[in-house]
């Protein structure tokens, strides 16, 4: 056994499984969206020792197991002196005992990121604003925008969460970059954001959104779009609050609005 | 002259302060069953925090008592968690800015709270020195209402949130007047056991004008929104509902999407038996 557990350092990148992978610690592994993981490993029986998922500097620790513990899990924030043992199964048990194993990996995990300080970079700050920048022009549904970046929803979601250190592909930088260029141009022509007009029929049928969306965006056909969709904003009815509020009906300012006291 | 107009003339309002030569009348009304008299120190504030409509009501038998909050100096600043109307419990705030600059009191919601016959006011003109601003004796009002219509969300819910309060706060104290953070909680009258996830949507309600008109401040809003999700995702046992959860003009939000969701204030994060 002291041959595969011994002193080494592995990064989230380099993090190897070794022998059998149960495919349900590996995707709680996986799933978990923390910024570094706990280093969790699993023994299954002495002589096979399994690593789910390590990062940064982590020093295994040796475990004597015997032939009535042949399974174990260990959790680096968990104390060494308190290796969670689970007790010896019958072979028809084992899959009841995977899914143990694998609930266990999973809320150490879970644990492990909640408690881990969310910190931030330069770089993700920046990559906030410009995606807030772009929502304040365009004002589209997470769903939408998504869809525009070439984004899954929960990427788009990391994108805009200023602890999570993505790593951008080039195509998605650049996507994001046209993306930033349209918002700006619109933003030049309007101070209301796109969203309220961006799925109406445009003149060649189509739809800004559609335009937007498209493999290849046509900057150019999306600007020419802009006066289209300008005079559609313009000329939509006025909203029940609007006329409110033409007519001399404010909203009320709520309680939260009342100045701080500092 | 009706009842309320002697009260009137004397200028009582809400945010009155009573004087010191009323204190010795005041004594038997400010106690507890079984317990004596409250001391009054010379630095505490009694401050009338009925509303000025009851407190000048024309019949005296149809408003026979006034509130009362005894409030007390505090040291230094409002304390973290009892500012800014973040515990429904406790209130930390300054009474006055114009004219006592440095002074902050503090209070507890019930226990610092007695009524008082109103006919003392008949007999006494308020403290001429002290009085609440208009703005102070708002956000003690408004306190009082958040009490009273502040969502009761399940302990486990609050447990599972409580570390990143303090990043919650970072993200939305900053923020402009109208927004409004709303969250819906799936299982909101469940207290789950570990494992089992609260189901969240949050919406960031703009005002419409702003909505309209002012990208500099939305761009703001999108920013704060990420982060709030983040810190809220982040938060074991969380689940946000990603599909659901958007920024929206206060002119697309419904009512029938208020009726299923919770205003967000700090005050919400206070376990239900405390």
């Amino acid at each position: 056994m002291s041959a595969f557990i011994r002193p080494r350092t592995y990064t989230p990148r380099d993090a190897t499984f070794y022998q059998q992978r149960p495919a349900a610690i590996i995707e709680a592994a996986e799933e978990t969206e923390a910024p570094a993981y706990p280093c969790a490993h699993l023994l299954l029986e002495p002589s096979t020792p399994l690593l789910i998922k390590a990062s940064g500097s982590v020093v295994f620790v040796k475990h004597c197991l015997t032939a009535a513990t042949p399974y174990a899990l260990r959790d680096k924030s968990w104390p060494t002196t308190a290796t969670a043992v689970i007790e010896s199964a019958r072979a028809d048990a084992r899959s009841v005992f995977w899914e143990q194993c694998a609930e266990q990996a999973r809320e150490a995990f879970e644990h492990a990121a909640t408690q881990q300080r969310r910190t931030t970079t330069a770089a993700a700050r920046l990559r906030v604003d410009r995606l807030a920048a772009i929502q304040a022009a365009l004002g589209f549904t997470t769903q939408d925008l998504a869809a525009v970046l070439g984004l899954s929803r929960p990427q788009l979601y990391r994108w805009l969460d200023a602890a999570d250190d993505v790593r951008m592909q080039d195509a998605k930088r650049q996507r994001l970059a046209a993306v930033e260029r349209v918002a700006k141009a619109w933003q030049d022509r309007s101070p209301a954001p796109l969203r309220s007009v961006a799925h109406e029929p445009l003149a060649n049928g189509s739809t800004l959104f559609a335009l937007l969306s498209s493999d290849a965006i046509d900057e150019a056909a999306l600007r020419a779009a802009f006066d289209e969709l300008t005079a559609k904003l313009q000329a939509q009815p006025k909203t029940l609050s609007q006329r409110l509020a033409d007519a001399g009906f404010k909203r009320r300012p709520s309680i939260r609005s009342l100045p701080s006291d500092e | 002259m009706a009842f309320g107009d002697d009260v009137a003339q004397r200028g009582w309002q809400t945010g009155s302060v009573l004087p010191a030569d009323l204190l010795p009348l005041l004594a038997p009304h400010l106690t507890r069953p079984g317990q004596a008299a409250t001391p009054v120190g010379a630095d505490d504030w009694l401050v009338v925090i009925s509303q000025t409509c009851d407190i000048l009501a024309t019949r005296l038998d149809a408003e026979p008592y006034v509130e009362v909050l005894h409030c007390r100096p505090v040291a230094g600043k409002p304390r973290k968690g009892r500012r800014d109307l973040q515990s429904t419990r406790y209130l930390d705030f300054r009474p006055n800015r114009d004219t006592h600059a440095e002074l902050v009191l503090g209070a507890h919601a019930i226990a610092d709270r007695y009524i008082i016959p109103r006919e003392l006011l008949a007999a006494h003109d308020p403290d001429p020195a002290r009085q609440l601003s208009d703005r102070a004796s708002r956000r003690v009002l408004g306190w009082y209402a958040l009490r009273a219509s502040r969502p009761s969300w399940p302990n486990a819910f609050v447990d599972r949130i409580s570390e990143a309060k303090d990043a919650f706060e970072d993200v939305l104290v900053p923020l402009v007047d109208g927004l409004e953070v709303r969250v819906a909680i799936a299982e909101s009258d469940a207290e789950l056991e570990a494992g089992q996830p609260y189901h969240v949507t949050v919406f960031f309600v703009v005002d419409e004008a702003t909505w309209n008109n002012d990208a500099e401040a939305r761009a703001a809003i999108h920013a704060a929104f990420g982060r709030f999700v983040g810190e809220l995702t982040a938060c074991e046992g969380i689940e946000v509902n990603q599909e659901l959860s958007q920024v929206i003009s206060g002119g697309e939000f419904r009512w029938q999407t208020a009726q299923a969701t919770d205003e967000w204030n700090f005050a919400n994060l206070s376990h239900r038996e405390a």
